[in-house]
Order: C-alpha cells, then sequence, then structure tokens
C-alpha cells in the first residue's frame, strides 16, 4: 500500500556560478537562491492490484512524484508510507554498460534491482528468454541494438514481482508483440497483488490499462480518479495552455450541438455504421480572420477513436463576422464498436488548437451505439467485411 | 518477555538481513566498477596490479637511489620508503575515486533508488583491495630483511580506521565535486601537496618537524610505520589527533545534515 500525505517537493538551486561555490565552502548551509516549486501538498492513497497512471504537461512534477516515491529525492514536506518492495523502473538499460557482456550486465545490475544474487542467477536464462535474446547472453552489449537493450533492461527489470513498480515512460517497449508481453507481464503482477504507478504521455495506453490516473498541474494535483475524466480535464489543460496559445474563450457568444440521423431526428442513440450528421451552431461578439471548427470522439475508457477538423477537410472559414450565426455540419458514419461515446468540439485557428484556440470543450455531448442486423466483431471500428470461399481441384 | 523479546530479535535479524544485502550491492558495485575499468583490456582487472606494483616499487627505486646519494643506509632507507608509500598510493586513490564516483554513476543513483550513501564506500573498498594487494610484496620483503613487527597485521585494521578518518571528506568531495567541477583539479592539486608535505620519500629536516607534527595525516603515518616495523618509534603529538578526529566527526555530520540534503537534487 502506498500512502502519501501532504506531500510538497521544492527543488532549489543556484542562480549563479558565485552561489555554486558559496554553497560548496559554506559545507552546504547556504542553498542558493532559485526555488522551484515541483509539488505542493500532493495527497493520494493506492491500494494493491491497481496500477495508477500519472498525466501531466512537461514540468506538472510527474517524474518528481517517482523519484520521491522511489526514496531518490527527499520530500521537504509531508509523509510517504510504503508497504513492500518498491522496484523504480525510471530508466530502462540504466547502469548497463555497452563494454560488458549482456549476461555481465543482467549479474551486475541485477542487485540494483533489488535482487539476490541467488535469484539473478536462477532468473538468467528466463530474463533473455523473455527479451528474445537467448543465445545472445555472451555478446557485447555495444553490438545490441537499442531496442534489444531495452528489452533486456525491461526484461531484467520485471522479471519477477515487485510490490510497487514505479515506471517512467517505459511502460511497453519494444515492436508490437514485445509490448503485448509487457503488458501481459503487469496484468499478472496486479492479479498477484502488486501496486504499479506508470508516468506516460501515452493517453490511449494509459487510459485503457489504469484503474486511476492522477492529473497533475504545476505540482499540484488537479484530479485523481476516473481515467475518463482525467484525460477530459488533461485535454481542457492542454487547450488553455498559455504555452500553446492564447485562449480566447471569451470571444465566442454562444454554440450549440446537435446529432441528427439521417431524417434529421436529433437523438443520442444510434447504430452502428449508420451514418450521422452533426451540427455545431455558433456566434462569435467579435470578427474573426480564421476559423476551424473541429470535433472528437472518445469512447467510455477515455480513448480517442476519431477526430477530425474543417481544416483538414479544406473548408476553412474566413473572415467571420461578429454576431453572425454561422453553422457547420458534419457527415459520417459511425463505425466504432457498440457502446457509449462522448463527443467534444473545438474552435481554432489553422490545423490544430495549438495556433490559436477560441474553444475547446470535450465531453460536452454523449451518444450510444447499438448493434443491430450486423455481425459480431473485434476491435474497435467496424470495416463492412465481405468473404467468399474458392474451390479448386 | 518472550513478547518483549521477540520483535527485538526479528528487528536485528531484519538489520542483519539488509546489511548482507546492502554488503552484496557494494561488492556488486565495486565488482562492476573494476569491470567497466579493465573492459575490453587483454589483460582485464591484471592492470590495476601491474599498475599499482609497478608504481611501488619505482617509487621506492627512484627514491631509494636518492636518499643513499644524500648519505642515508640504504636497508633502512627502503624500509622508510616502502611503509610510506604502502600508506599513501591506496589513500590517495581512495581520494581521487572518491571525487568522481558520485558523477560517474549519477544515472543508477538518480534512477534505481538504490540510493547515494553506498557509493561513497566503493572508494573505501577498493583502497582496501589495493592495499591488500600491495601489502603482500612489502610483507614479504620486510621478513627477507628481518625488519617486521609482530603486530605487523595490525596494518590492515589501521589502514581501515585512517580511511574512516577521511571518510567525511572523501564524501564531502564527492559531493561538492557535483556541484562544481573544479573539486577534481583542486583535489589532485591538494594530493601532490599531501605526498609531498608528508615524511614518505625522504626523512623530514628537523626545522621543518615543528611544523609537520600539524599534519592531519601525519599520526596515521606514523602509527602505521611503527605497526609495520620491528624499531619504528613513532613521533605523534596524540593531541593533535585527538583534535583532528574530533574535527572529522563535526564534519561528517555537519555535512550530512546540509550537503546531503541539496546534492541529489543537483546529480
Amino acid at each position: 500500500m502506498i500512502s502519501v500525505e501532504n506531500i510538497s517537493k521544492n527543488y532549489i538551486g543556484f542562480s549563479n556560478l558565485f552561489e555554486r561555490v558559496c554553497s560548496v565552502l559554506s559545507l552546504g548551509l547556504f542553498k542558493g537562491t532559485s526555488k522551484y516549486l515541483a509539488l505542493n501538498k500532493l495527497n493520494f492513497n493506492a491500494e494493491t492490484g491497481q496500477i495508477i497512471g500519472v498525466i501531466g504537461r512537461n514540468g506538472a512534477g510527474k517524474s518528481t512524484l517517482l523519484r520521491l516515491l522511489s526514496g531518490v529525492s527527499k520530500v521537504d514536506s509531508g509523509k510517504i508510507s510504503i508497504s513492500g518492495v518498491i522496484r523504480p523502473m525510471l530508466e530502462l538499460g540504466v547502469g548497463f554498460n555497452p563494454e560488458l557482456t549482456g549476461i555481465e550486465n543482467v549479474r551486475f545490475n541485477g542487485l540494483l534491482w533489488g535482487y539476490s544474487s541467488n535469484e539473478i542467477q536462477n532468473l538468467e536464462k528466463e530474463i533473455f528468454q523473455f527479451a528474445g535474446l537467448a543465445g545472445l547472453e555472451n555478446q557485447i552489449l555495444k553490438n545490441y541494438s537499442t531496442g534489444m537493450t531495452m528489452r533486456l533492461g525491461f526484461s531484467l527489470a520485471t522479471a519477477n514481482r515487485p510490490d510497487i513498480l514505479l515506471i517512467d515512460e517505459a511502460l511497453a517497449v519494444g515492436d508490437a508483440s514485445f509490448q503485448v508481453k509487457c503488458l501481459d507481464r503487469f496484468k499478472k503482477f496486479i492479479e498477484q497483488g502488486s501496486i504499479i504507478i506508470v508516468v506516460s504521455h501515452d493517453l490511449q495506453m494509459m487510459s485503457a490499462i489504469c484503474q486511476k490516473i492522477m492529473l497533475l498541474e504545476k505540482g499540484n494535483l488537479e484530479y485523481f480518479g476516473n481515467p475518463t475524466l482525467a484525460l477530459r480535464k488533461y485535454f481542457e489543460i492542454l487547450g488553455k495552455s498559455e504555452e500553446y496559445n492564447n485562449f480566447f474563450e471569451n470571444m465566442l457568444l454562444y454554440y450549440n450541438v446537435k446529432l441528427f440521423d439521417e431524417l434529421n431526428n436529433n437523438r443520442n442513440i444510434f447504430f452502428l455504421n449508420q451514418t450521422v450528421k452533426l451540427e455545431i451552431k455558433f456566434k462569435f461578439k467579435t470578427e474573426i480572420p480564421r476559423l476551424t471548427v473541429g470535433f472528437q470522439i472518445d469512447d467510455n475508457r477515455g480513448i480517442r477513436v476519431f477526430g477530425i477538423n474543417s481544416y483538414i477537410l479544406d473548408k476553412e472559414l474566413y473572415n467571420v463576422k461578429s454576431n453572425w450565426e454561422y453553422s457547420i455540419v458534419f457527415s459520417f458514419p459511425l463505425n466504432f464498436r457498440e457502446g457509449k461515446y462522448s463527443m467534444g468540439i473545438s474552435f481554432h485557428k489553422g490545423d490544430s488548437h495549438i495556433e490559436g484556440c477560441y474553444l475547446w470543450k470535450d465531453s460536452i455531448l454523449d451518444f450510444e451505439i447499438e448493434r443491430i442486423e450486423l455481425p459480431k466483431f473485434d476491435g474497435l471500428v467496424y470495416l463492412p467485411t465481405t468473404c467468399e470461399w474458392k474451390n479448386q481441384e | 518477555m518472550d513478547q518483549l523479546l521477540t520483535p527485538l530479535y526479528l528487528d536485528s535479524y531484519k538489520k542483519l538481513k539488509n546489511l548482507k544485502s546492502k554488503l552484496g550491492i557494494l561488492t556488486i558495485l565495486v565488482k562492476r566498477d573494476y569491470a567497466m575499468q579493465y573492459a575490453g583490456a587483454a589483460l582485464g582487472s591484471l592492470w590495476f596490479l601491474i599498475q599499482g606494483v609497478l608504481i611501488f616499487f619505482l617509487y621506492i627505486y627512484i627514491s631509494d637511489g636518492l636518499s643513499v646519494f644524500r648519505g642515508y643506509s640504504s636497508t633502512k632507507n627502503v624500509e622508510f620508503i616502502l611503509s610510506g608509500v604502502l600508506f599513501w598510493i591506496p589513500i590517495q586513490e581512495m581520494i581521487n575515486k572518491s571525487t568522481t564516483v558520485l558523477t560517474e554513476n549519477r544515472a543508477i543513483i538518480k534512477r534505481s533508488g538504490v540510493g547515494m550513501n553506498i557509493f561513497y564506500l566503493i572508494p573505501i573498498s577498493q583502497m582496501m583491495i589495493h592495499f591488500s594487494i600491495l601489502s603482500i610484496p612489502a610483507i614479504i620483503y620486510l621478513i627477507l630483511i628481518n625488519n617486521i613487527s609482530i603486530f605487523s597485521l595490525l596494518i590492515f585494521p589501521w589502514i581501515l580506521l585512517s580511511s574512516l578518518f577521511l571518510y567525511p571528506f572523501t564524501r564531502y568531495i564527492s559531493m561538492a565535486n557535483v556541484l562544481l567541477k573544479d573539486i577534481s583539479p583542486i583535489v589532485r592539486l591538494f594530493l601532490q601537496f599531501g605526498f609531498w608535505s608528508l615524511p614518505i620519500l625522504y626523512h623530514p629536516p628537523i626545522q621543518y618537524q615543528s611544523i609537520l607534527i600539524y599534519h592531519p595525516l601525519l599520526p596515521f603515518l606514523e602509527i602505521f610505520r611503527s605497526v609495520l616495523l620491528s624499531n619504528y618509534i613513532p613521533d605523534i603529538n596524540y593531541y593533535i589527533l585527538i583534535i583532528y578526529t574530533f574535527i572529522s566527526i563535526c564534519f561528517y555530520f555537519i555535512t550530512r545534515l546540509s550537503f546531503d540534503k541539496i546534492v541529489p537534487d543537483h546529480l
């Protein structure tokens, strides 16, 4: 179990060389004047059998949190209580030396991951097998490709089950088949009672595997809980990000979003493969030189299944007048797996909201898709498929 | 009573197990360090032995020649230089290694959760290994010329004690080098000063002895010589030894309180 109570972390740095010298000469009594609050009064609990995702923009405090949990850094205030063996996987292949052989690297680095010498001896064969490197144990590491080194690092780090596994951007490595093996290993750990805390920018994977997601923004905990809601809030933050744009939301007077079927009935339940029309009406307070309107559809796990905008469709609108009502209609077939979906819209300049955003709203309209008279299928999307047999003597 | 004893027993057992695991990690870190230093070399770790022994005898040969030229007895002089070099070379290597031990291993420290403290022990462990290897030919030579003390094996705990006396300073320079890259060249300069200011290769002139007595490493060198050689009388001011030991302990606690908190964030 992990219990984090009110932890804060300030990074104190030096603004010039003189401060560094002073710190060294004063035996660290002078700590520098430049301060950066990386985490601010963070609280959360994690129970066994959970994968917890940590998302947020660069500098949000994600890696700091993992460093504090792993004991690499110390908290300035607050308390972290952890029960069980903790294994930080903050960088794959860390400590590997390219001049040593694969097996030497495994032996030398195994203890750093918390294995005993006996454990490493017993696991050696399995580590290389899992990494798909059986037979290459005695090759010098510099002859391995980057992918092979990463796979070996992953295999070593996860060769046996830790109580708590901390992963920083190393959720799944290698090719698709190896990624499946990685995820299967994580699932097995979770079933056996581990806690996995993952930091990643791969939002689709995060929402697919995490039971809870923690959203950090500038060191503050913005949200902790349902993955779908966490991702929505994250997209809102991204949309409003000062890094990307100035957010001009107050320029919009109003907007209205409706979904219609082929017969122009406004509904929120549709059939799989049915063509729908999305109508977005809006009015601006001020004149806009260029306008792109887009929409995005997320499934119930928060995975983005589709998104497009008028710019991509070559329908950018120029010279939008103030107080004029405009509407745009998108038509598309709902070729997604049956289930619940939510739709969001965006008003921005150019190709994406990065160029300047007037509005970004996720989940402003929910709808459902049902499958009738269509064959059962696997996956996220439905592709109308036919098949025929051919015989030859 | 049982209820009281059981948790204590378990606690001690847990601590012992933890210590065993830490020693295991230290062993592997030391081995790894050697493996990395000599990876790809045909003679591998043998180089460390060859280098050490050659430098050791080179010092003795040249210094002995020079001293005989100045009128000292050759045998007495070789014993003097041999014991001085045997003391100094491992200590010098330990201080040098300490300078870079954190910066060389920063990736592991930052990413693996092993912690910084264990890395400070790598230079001490390597120093003990180097010392053990160098002491073999030295002891054999002293046995051959029949000038070895019956307490000569105490040089091993004594050199360890000397390294523990230096530990707060080696720990400090490891951390200081993270913040300021100037520490490495400064330490090399100080080591040269330390080497030539100690009576390792030469017998100090009388007018210099009143200053030399304040050298922090002199008591350690003098006791080392008296433990190793059969008829060597050390010239030590024990008050100075106590004062320096006290300073060393204070230094350790001050750096633990302050430096330990800021350095990890700068790695």
